[in-house]
């Protein structure tokens, strides 16, 4: 099935349809954060501070009297941003190592096989912060951690694609009317084993979120005023038992969308039948 | 009696009918071969006798299948289960799928006797050394201590026969059951199983879609076409007189000795898949007689001498 | 009959009938398993000394069962691997030693079609862009009118509706897809076609419809065909020349398909045929055995255990193809065992 058909075909389930309407509101927001969110994320106003949910406040308000709802809007697009792009990147350098490794096969793929194996080798979060102690906090540092913990997955499952798709009687038909690596690569190995890599960094892209959420709790993420989901939880610690909101919201809304993430992408799986082809690797 | 009587069996998957009102018999010691290309419906009316259509949620819709005078169609599963393996046994055409590739291929044997002959170890053994020794295996004390994967495509199937045979089966039905091997080894193992029939007075249906591995092999055959019967009769009279156009094309796809270059021609169109099952003769599309009454109804099977053929043309009717 | 060169086909430049278009010299080809830390490195010789001219514009077949190296042999044919030994010349020209480019140029002028039609065609193309993918290959541009219509005559030639070029693979029927795996072969007009079992895995009635086809465009566009299947009934029915193989090594050359059978393999193969005639049953006359692993070759006569003529001098000497016109690799030809030597 055709990944467009195939996305439609599992909005239309029963897991995910719920999912797909989350995680289309969450998009949503993400974009237009700055025209739905009735105040700026950073104005203060020390006299409304930790307020409850109200008319005027949703979501009520954190520590420095700033609207926690317009804060998450903007949040959706820090914490989703960082995690799309820092996984989309990921992807794209899976898919080439893996590519080129499943392809040449010999010391080439076991040199970047080995490569990749290093970094599989230990936990993303342990990764990331090793790569954060070298380049210093920040939301730069964070995307460029996520893809370097991300990429050894796609790696792995875009190489086993390819060296799968390798034995296929139509790439040595196409050897045979004298077609160059370029054009097998291009034309037939790397199309062909895309659709399982998108969808494992779709997952994956929750994960990332989740990851981005520890990162910006410890502080090494999106700097203050930055709204980003885990800096969020993290202010909201030492209020905990006085405004229990300003910590409970953004982390709702994290669980919210990983897990929309997961069902639709779940469901996604189901639609493509690929379910075994994401074990390989 | 015959020990096997189908009559008017009619199989349904969901919406769909793909098996219509076939019929045949067959007794002991004899070989019936229900041949036709793939979606004929001729598994599908393998799966009906052993009751198996319940895993791809078909049913028999219609019609019955008399078994040694008992009625198989639409019984409970229970009944099934006691006949499958001791009275009716199945060999498929691939034997990796029936065999357990972690356990050596003699006690998968012995298993059977225990199972339904009650044989204690010893007594099994010996058996299943004797039905090996059937199936023509050389050294088959070796080969009952080997495990699947130590044997060649056709060793396997003659191991997978053994293993039908060990229940003491009355009737066996085989799903091409050579297709998947060398040709010399088919032809083997062919002439093997039709010589066990005949030896032990069993009954084999035999499914193939080919009609050169019927006229070697059977005494009566079915042949179907999307799921109707053409023509069936004894194959003698269907290969010296084929009466259905279908039948004779068939035949005439087989390249013989000193054929002509250029007189080979082949069917042309392809068997209509299930959802375009014409209403009216379902062979007419490709048919080089069909009539304007063939693409207008379907014709009825008709007795034409030894032969039951559904045609409003048959071949060679005056001679 | 023999395959010796005519020297009116050097004149024009053109191979004319009967000059071999491609030879295999002294040919072997080993593949190795590779070996592991508990596995010892094996090695299998799929293709085993093979001498062969293919002669242009006609049929050579090539049939045995699975081992004899009958798919190893076609794809040494195409280049799309490498001999070990020995050298596969097609109009002369090493193909081990051509280079990328000139490999490529070679490339469009010998074709194969392959065995299963279903895995032969990328499921992501159209059927139109299957059929033009030689062109964009070969770097020959095409505009979008010419597009249409050089898919259209493709399509069209291979008896196919040209309207199934938008289609996707899987929408269509075996048969169909071995057209268009045809037409892809045929697009670049080649001279030299490989068919590896073109045919075996597709229903009776539409194996014939296929053999018709490559009947028909073979009279039509002068090609050469080198035909490879494990059905001797077919490749007798279909072939100028037939090339017996048995565990990688040539037994047999009949030089014509009704030339009288030299090698006891031939005939088992003979028996074999299921003939659709119930008049003429074969009884199970012997139990001819079963394929030895090609890892462990005896050291005779590979046929030896299977043979019912093998004696001694069968187990411990291999039996090398005699320079006859019918050539045959056999202590005791058939021939000459009826004559009572």
């Amino acid at each position: 099935m055709a990944i467009g058909t195939a996305l439609l075909s599992a909005a239309r389930t029963p897991r995910g349809a719920p999912a797909a309407i989350v995680l289309v509101g969450v998009v949503f927001a993400a974009i237009f954060a700055d025209r739905l969110a009735p105040y700026a994320y950073d104005m203060q106003s020390l006299m409304q501070a930790n307020l409850p949910p109200s008319a005027a406040h949703l979501l009520g308000t954190d520590e420095f009297g700033r609207d926690l709802f317009s804060r998450i809007l903007h949040g959706a697009r820090i914490s989703l941003g960082v995690a799309v792009t820092s996984i989309g990147a990921s992807v794209a350098l899976g898919l080439v190592f893996g590519a080129i490794a499943g392809y040449a096969g010999g010391w080439a793929d076991r040199l970047l096989m080995a490569v990749v194996d290093l970094t599989w080798a230990f936990p993303e979060i342990l990764i990331a912060l090793v790569l954060i102690a070298i380049l210093g906090p920040g939301l730069g540092s964070t995307a460029v951690a996520i893809t370097v913990g991300y990429m050894a997955q796609f790696a792995r499952l875009a190489r086993a694609q390819i060296i799968a798709l390798k034995g296929e009687t139509y790439i040595e038909a196409t050897v045979g009317l004298g077609a160059g690596h370029a054009h097998i690569l291009l034309r037939h190995l790397v199309p062909n084993a895309l659709t399982p890599v998108l969808v494992a960094g779709m997952l994956a892209t929750g994960d990332a979120i989740v990851l981005e959420a520890t990162l910006g709790y410890f502080g090494l993420g999106a700097q203050p005023p930055l709204p980003s989901w885990g800096a969020m939880m993290s202010a909201g610690v030492g209020q905990m038992f006085l405004a229990p909101w300003v910590i409970v919201f953004p982390g709702l809304a994290i669980a919210i969308t990983v897990v929309a993430i997961n069902l639709y992408g779940d469901a996604l799986i189901d639609a493509l039948q690929i379910r075994n082809r994401l074990r390989e690797g | 009696m015959a020990l096997l009587e189908v009559e008017g069996l009619t199989i349904g998957i969901g919406r769909f009918t793909p098996v219509q009102e076939i019929g045949f018999s067959l007794d002991r010691g004899a070989v019936l071969g229900l041949v036709g290309e793939s979606g004929s419906g001729k598994s599908l009316t393998a799966m009906a006798l052993m009751g198996l259509l319940p895993l791809i949620r078909g049913e028999v819709r219609a019609g019955s299948i008399v078994f040694d005078g008992v009625e198989l169609a639409n019984r409970p599963a229970e009944l099934h289960r006691r006949l499958r393996g001791r009275r009716i046994a199945l060999v498929t055409q691939n034997p990796m799928t029936s065999l357990d590739p972690i356990r050596t291929v003699g006690t998968q044997i012995d298993e059977v006797s225990r199972l339904h002959g009650g044989l204690d170890g010893r007594a099994a053994k010996a058996r299943s050394l004797d039905l090996m020794e059937a199936m023509r295996i050389p050294r088959a004390a070796v080969v009952h201590g080997q495990y699947p994967h130590q044997l060649s495509g056709g060793m396997k199937q003659r191991i997978v026969i053994a293993m039908a045979l060990a229940g003491d089966p009355d009737l066996l039905v085989a799903d091409e059951p050579t297709t998947a091997l060398d040709v010399t080894v088919q032809a083997q193992i062919v002439r093997l199983m039709v010589d066990l029939v005949k030896a032990r007075g069993l009954a084999l249906v035999l499914i193939t879609h080919d009609m050169g591995v019927v006229a070697q092999a059977c005494d009566r055959v079915v042949v179907l076409y999307a799921g109707r019967i053409a023509e069936a009769g004894p194959v003698e009279s269907i290969f010296a007189a084929p009466h259905h156009p279908y039948t004779r094309a068939l035949i005439g796809c087989i390249p013989v000795e000193g054929q002509a270059r250029g007189t080979l021609i082949g069917i042309p169109g392809q068997v209509p898949g299930l959802t375009d099952y014409p209403a009216h003769c379902r062979f007419a599309p490709r048919c080089p007689a069909a009539s304007a009454r063939c693409r207008a109804e379907a014709p009825a099977p008709a007795t034409i001498g030894a032969s039951r053929v559904a045609c409003f043309h048959p071949l060679g009717r005056g001679a | 009959m023999t395959d010796g060169p005519m020297t009116d086909g050097l004149t024009t430049g053109v191979p004319t009938t009967g000059v071999p278009i491609l030879r295999f010299e002294d040919v072997n080809r080993d593949f190795t398993t590779p070996g592991g830390w508990f596995a010892r490195r094996r090695v299998l010789r799929a293709v085993n000394a093979v001498t062969l001219d293919v002669p242009a514009g006609r049929v050579t077949g090539v049939v045995g069962e699975s081992g004899c190296g009958k798919s190893t042999l076609a794809r040494l044919a195409l280049g799309l691997i490498k001999p070990t030994d020995g050298r596969v010349s097609f109009e002369g020209e090493d193909l081990a030693t051509a280079r990328r480019a000139r490999l490529r140029q070679l490339r469009a002028r010998m074709q194969m079609v392959f065995q299963d039609p279903y895995s032969s065609i990328d499921p992501r193309m159209t059927i139109g862009d299957a059929v033009l993918e030689p062109f964009v290959v070969q770097g020959i541009r095409l505009t979008g009118a010419a597009r249409a219509a050089k898919a259209e005559a493709l399509l069209g030639m291979v008896g196919l509706d040209p309207s199934l070029a938008r289609n996707h693979p899987h929408h269509l029927s075996g048969g169909q897809k071995q057209r268009v795996g045809i037409a892809r072969a045929l697009a670049l007009e080649p001279r030299l076609v490989v068919l590896d079992e073109p045919t075996a895995s597709l229903d009776v009635s539409i194996q014939a419809q296929i053999v018709a086809l490559l009947e028909a465009l073979k009279a039509r566009l002068d090609l050469t065909y080198l035909f490879i299947s494990h059905d001797l009934a077919l490749v007798r029915y279909f072939c100028d020349r037939i090339v017996v193989m048995y565990l990688g090594a040539v037994v047999e050359i009949l030089p014509s398909p009704a030339a009288p059978i030299r090698h006891p393999y031939t005939r088992a193969l003979l028996d074999s045929a299921f003939v659709p005639d119930p008049t003429r049953r074969q009884t199970l006359a012997r139990a001819t055995g079963e394929i030895p692993s090609a890892f462990d070759l005896p050291p005779g006569c590979v046929y030896a255990p299977r043979c019912p003529l093998a004696d001694e001098t069968c187990r411990r000497i291999r039996p090398q193809l005699d320079r006859s016109a019918h050539p045959v690799a056999c202590h005791h030809p058939l021939d000459r065992a009826g004559a009572g030597s």
